[in-house]
């Protein structure tokens, strides 16, 4: 796990994901919010870029599934109530009722969404763009248009 | 002597027949390589999908809901999201050649179904092993694959 720096973060933005995965996992059909996030810090659990294309090397692969990054994560809760002394981590979006925070799980619908923050910074892979982009929490929160949807923050796993 | 001469031309011809006839059988074998279709891979994952989610890889909580123990759960979930408006839903079907345990041919296929929009893209499927022989699933090559 290796933890981000805004700097670095800030280099990502507007690229694409073939800039940044080297393991070819990078049709604009697929997903790659949480793909993206991963290849950042770095993390390597669960079903990556390689397990998909066996091409690259497994050592700089990333997970690419948002239920399989929560569930890692060392707390979670809505953002609302994110503890003061969180300044980084993941953030999601989804409706509420996909999230069940005690078991910590996500459901595995279609419209959910992960990014990364630090401080009111949201760094995020915009599959319509197809590039990543730098928004506020509150913009990140507007993700999907419709009722119901909340955003939950992430403590990095460890 | 002439009946001993009869006898052994016909055991030679009896053996000469037989080498022929396995050996032709195992050029003929070797031979058989059918590459896997659609629909037998579906077929085969029908047949198979009582396969608990547990016991596949990557297949933890790949279930739209946590009721979801089995692949015929996991699909069912998948292929009902595939029905919502304004969604654009394909199944995209992969295959390729692998040597198995015991030195045999096996297909590794990929049975993708996609669907979402631009803004959420989603996969889902299962990619497993099928012999070449018998055209059967291997039901311990199953796992989950997919993202979003």
């Amino acid at each position: 796990m290796k933890m981000p720096t805004a700097t670095e973060l800030d280099g990502f933005i507007n690229k694409h994901i073939s800039e940044i995965c080297a393991c070819k996992f990078i049709k604009d059909s697929d997903n790659h919010c949480a793909h993206f996030v991963c290849h950042t810090t770095e993390l390597k659990f669960g079903l990556t870029c390689f397990g998909m294309t066996g091409k690259g090397e497994r050592s700089i692969s990333a997970n690419i599934r948002v239920q399989e990054v929560f569930p890692q994560c060392r707390r979670v809760g809505k953002w609302a109530d994110k503890p003061a002394d969180l300044r980084n981590g993941f953030i999601f979006v989804t409706q509420a009722g996909n999230v069940n925070l005690r078991n910590k799980t996500i459901s595995n619908v279609p419209r959910k969404h992960i990014g990364i923050f630090i401080e009111q910074n949201v760094w995020q892979y915009k599959n319509r763009f197809r590039h990543v982009i730098k928004q506020t929490p509150k913009e990140f929160s507007q993700h999907y248009a419709g009722t119901g949807y909340e955003i939950f923050y992430g403590e990095f796993p460890l | 002597m002439k009946n001993g001469i009869l006898k052994f031309s016909f055991i030679g011809i009896v053996y000469l027949v037989s080498f022929s006839a396995v050996f032709g059988q195992t050029k003929k074998a070797e031979a058989k390589i059918y590459e896997p279709t659609a629909k037998e891979a579906v077929k085969q994952v029908f047949l198979n999908s009582d396969i608990l989610l547990s016991a596949g890889k990557n297949c933890e909580g790949v279930g739209m809901s946590k009721r979801d123990r089995t692949i015929l759960d996991f699909l069912s979930g998948v292929l009902s999201f595939q029905a919502e408006p304004n969604t654009s839903s394909s199944i995209e079907f992969s295959f390729k050649q692998e040597k198995g345990k015991r030195n045999d041919l096996v297909w590794v296929c990929d049975l993708l179904f996609r669907g979402g929009d631009a803004e959420t893209p989603w996969s889902n499927g299962i990619r497993f092993k099928m012999r070449n022989s018998d055209r059967r699933l291997m039901r311990e090559s199953m796992m989950c694959i997919g993202t979003g």
